[in-house]
């Protein structure tokens, strides 16, 4: 968890429903269409007595948000799996 | 009339497709970040974008693991704001209102630059005074200020818009509103949406969290609230629980007359031998 060293907590990956609602809308008046979405990437660090070791890739986790029409898709990918959720929003 | 009416026609559709090339040529010079140059004794800082003083003062958080927090003024005339509307869009909507754009373009900024200058937070104010001062000589939108915010951070605030006629006014900045919420024990992420709603049904305003870092703040417990406080005092209490550095970027858009409000990590930029540059988080 953040703040706290080698402790496992909850976590979310995604927009707020104002930012899906708002990019919905805006965007396409824009010229940015829809589908549209964002890529990040999670570092994740262990806590040993030599110091922090990052135990994900270099680069991290990838994570993607993306919005579409008629619902959400959020995405975690690491170094073996994938799992994705799309929800009807 | 048929001569009138495909006069009227013919410059609609030139004004229509001036409109798309300035549209073009104004996205086309958007950077996608601020430059900051480090000269013998001083340095530049060189943006391009609706926000360009936003702009900056990511480039100079990133440059130098400042926080700065960046807050839109309302703004609302044709004198700070410019036609964003897509052609293809326009096309399916011919009688829609259209959207907008803040009208900034490119800026430029120097100020002396030293070791000292560039660690210390009276350096740090001086330099984002420079700035700030530099951006309002400027012809770009808005106005504005820096505010010593206390705990190391500071905050580029909007102060001035232009009225319908062009000329300066005045405006108070929306976290300055005295709010009134329970003083309880929340995670932090839910304490910051709790303020926002106050300030929202305070101001009839519509301030509404965009992009949040929620696992960092749901995983800290704050105990912030009380009678008739600023809005901004209950925010920085909170960040000062977070259990990452923590700078607001608090836009306004007029089309919906809402401002979205979103915390990013504190990142500073490094350099290899080569001068490639990567970010990395400050803790």
């Amino acid at each position: 968890m953040v703040g706290q060293p080698n402790h496992w907590g909850f976590d979310d990956v995604g927009w707020t429903t104002t930012a899906v609602d708002y990019y919905r809308v805006q965007d396409p008046a824009h010229g940015a269409g829809i589908p549209c979405g964002l890529t990040g990437y999670q570092s994740m660090t262990k806590s040993c007595p030599s110091g922090s070791v990052t135990y994900t890739p270099s680069f991290g986790n990838k994570l993607t948000a993306t919005t579409e029409q008629t619902d959400v898709i959020n995405c975690r990918y690491d170094m073996n799996n994938s799992v994705c959720q799309t929800i009807n929003y | 009339m048929r001569f009138l009416i495909i006069a009227l026609a013919t410059i609609f559709s030139n004004v229509h497709a001036q409109t798309q090339k300035d549209i073009q040529a104004r996205h086309s010079r958007y950077m996608e970040r601020a430059e900051v140059r480090h000269l013998a004794d001083s340095a530049t800082v060189t943006a391009n974008d609706a926000r360009p003083l936003a702009q900056a003062a990511t480039a100079l958080s990133e440059e130098f693991a400042w926080v700065i927090d960046f807050e839109d003024p309302p703004y609302y005339s044709k004198y700070d704001l410019v036609d964003d509307t897509a052609s293809q869009w326009r096309a399916a909507h011919p009688s829609a209102k259209g959207v907008t754009v803040i009208a900034g373009d490119t800026f430029q900024t120097q100020f002396p630059e030293s070791p000292n200058a560039t660690s210390s937070l009276p350096g740090e104010e001086h330099i984002l005074d420079k700035v700030v001062s530099d951006y309002n000589a400027s012809t770009n939108p808005g106005r504005f200020s820096v505010r010593n915010e206390g705990d190391g951070r500071f905050a580029v605030v909007g102060t001035n818009v232009k009225d319908k006629k062009g000329r300066d006014q005045a405006v108070s900045p929306i976290l300055d509103t005295p709010i009134s919420i329970p003083a309880e024990t929340r995670d932090a992420n839910t304490t910051i949406e709790t303020i926002l709603h106050a300030l929202t049904v305070k101001t009839q305003t519509k301030v509404a969290p965009f992009m949040l870092p929620q696992n960092a703040l749901a995983q800290s417990q704050v105990t912030v609230g009380g009678q008739n406080i600023p809005a901004r005092v209950l925010l920085l209490q909170t960040l000062s629980a977070a259990k990452m550095k923590l700078y607001w970027r608090l836009y306004y858009d007029r089309d919906v007359k809402m401002y979205g409000f979103s915390l990013l990590p504190l990142m500073k930029a490094n350099y290899d031998a080569s001068g490639k540059r990567t970010t990395g988080f400050v803790r």
